[in-house]
């Protein structure tokens, strides 16, 4: 099948997934094709289902870590040169505390997207690419649009949820890591607060996403096209909210979630500009 | 000003989650028990969830607000101000999800929501 004459990038819903897309969107490169065999999937599944039961554990158990115990130092001689070079030059300083843990976070939100998605049956991942624009970001043209059957929405929740989970997963592997050796100590602390930063922006109901995407589904809003449009005439319109509001208590939820989705696809310029403010905050301090 | 340590605020943090466990499941018990909100229970939950948590979010909030004055003047101002509603959108937003997909697992039948 020629995915590429029927894939129209990002505008067919549930057919691509795009990490990270913080700001403007760019041009997508691709840096991997993959085929989907039996053998992957099983190997996915296994995957997914170690990530859905260990993310909790794991993160607990770095929070925990790495909060009570003091990391050694152990003195070796590779490790006190490594810590120099990082510390005396701007630019690894700047590769170890921003570049590389924000390229690991991308990745590892993306591959746990592209895993569960290829542990359901029906689930297909074709390939992985590099989004090339104001801020580099990485995807997954992933298709869940096939899967169907009674747990259908349950298997889809947990395809979006995925890239939170393995963020989680991989900020409790890091903080363990952190705790060992404290050389290291500041690079993996890191990436742990990248992996958290994911996570916290990832779970926000600012259109694109997983956050959004989550809550669409969990209210029963995914079936339509254009469901910010629909939103956005319940509540401009006089005679919908008159509408909702004869419907009893019911339609009194539906009113106040609808302002509550708008409210919060609004957040998202206050997001890149606070972006903006620190990271230019950063540079001057 | 420098930021405090997290147990000084520990007791306020335990007490604002325990109202807000104690909140959430009443409005789990509620939803049940009403006949007409049958099939419609995550949309009122949804509802429900932002009011509940509140106590617990606005003591992690205000955990949080002696930490970012390590940032100081026009800058520091600007930071709290964009940070605080993110902040406790963040909390709300990761709220909502948990709570939804619970209520999703014991109601799974539900009308959509364009219905």
């Amino acid at each position: 099948m020629n995915y590429r004459s029927t894939l129209e990038f990002g505008k067919v819903p549930g057919m691509m997934r795009r990490v990270a897309r913080i700001m403007i969107e760019g041009y997508p490169v691709t840096l991997i094709r993959t085929k989907n065999t039996r053998k992957k999937r099983i190997v996915a599944a296994m995957m997914n289902m170690i990530l859905v039961t260990a993310f909790i554990p794991v993160f607990v158990l770095g929070v925990y870590l790495y909060s009570t115990e003091v990391p050694p130092r152990l003195d070796w001689t590779i490790l006190k040169l490594l810590e120099d070079f990082a510390n005396n030059h701007v630019i690894i300083t700047i590769a170890v505390s921003i570049i590389i843990p924000f390229i690991i976070g991308v990745v590892v939100h993306e591959l746990g997207h592209a895993n569960a998605t290829r542990a359901c049956k029906k689930g297909r991942v074709y390939e992985y690419g590099v989004i090339i624009g104001l801020i580099p970001a990485f995807y997954t043209a992933a298709d869940d649009t096939m899967i169907t059957g009674p747990y259908a929405r349950l298997k889809k929740l947990q395809i979006m949820c995925s890239g939170v989970e393995a963020n989680l997963f991989f900020a409790g592997i890091f903080m363990v890591l952190a705790s060992l050796c404290r050389e290291t100590s500041y690079f993996f602390m890191n990436c742990a607060d990248m992996q958290l930063m994911f996570v916290a922006i990832n779970v926000l109901f600012v259109k694109g996403f997983d956050g959004d995407k989550v809550i669409r589904i969990i209210l029963g809003m995914d079936g339509k096209q254009n469901e910010t449009i629909e939103i956005k005439k319940m509540i401009r319109s006089k005679r919908y909210r008159g509408i909702l509001l004869s419907q009893g208590m019911v339609g009194h939820m539906k009113l106040i979630t609808c302002y509550v989705v708008v409210f919060f696809q609004l957040l998202y310029p206050v997001l890149v500009m606070l972006n903006i403010i620190l990271l230019g905050g950063m540079f001057l301090w | 000003m420098v930021g405090r340590d997290f147990l000084y605020y520990y007791d306020r943090f335990i007490l604002g989650m325990v109202v807000s466990f104690i909140l959430v499941v009443l409005s789990f018990i509620y939803i049940n028990n009403r006949k007409n909100l049958k099939r419609s229970e995550s949309i009122v939950l949804f509802v429900f969830t932002l009011f509940t948590t509140i106590p617990l979010n606005a003591t992690v909030c205000f955990c949080l607000i002696p930490e970012l004055f390590i940032f100081k003047g026009v800058f520091g101002i600007i930071v709290i101000v964009m940070s605080i509603p993110l902040m406790y959108a963040t909390l709300v937003s990761a709220e909502e999800i948990v709570v939804g997909l619970i209520g999703r697992l014991i109601w799974p039948h539900q009308k959509r929501f364009f219905d």
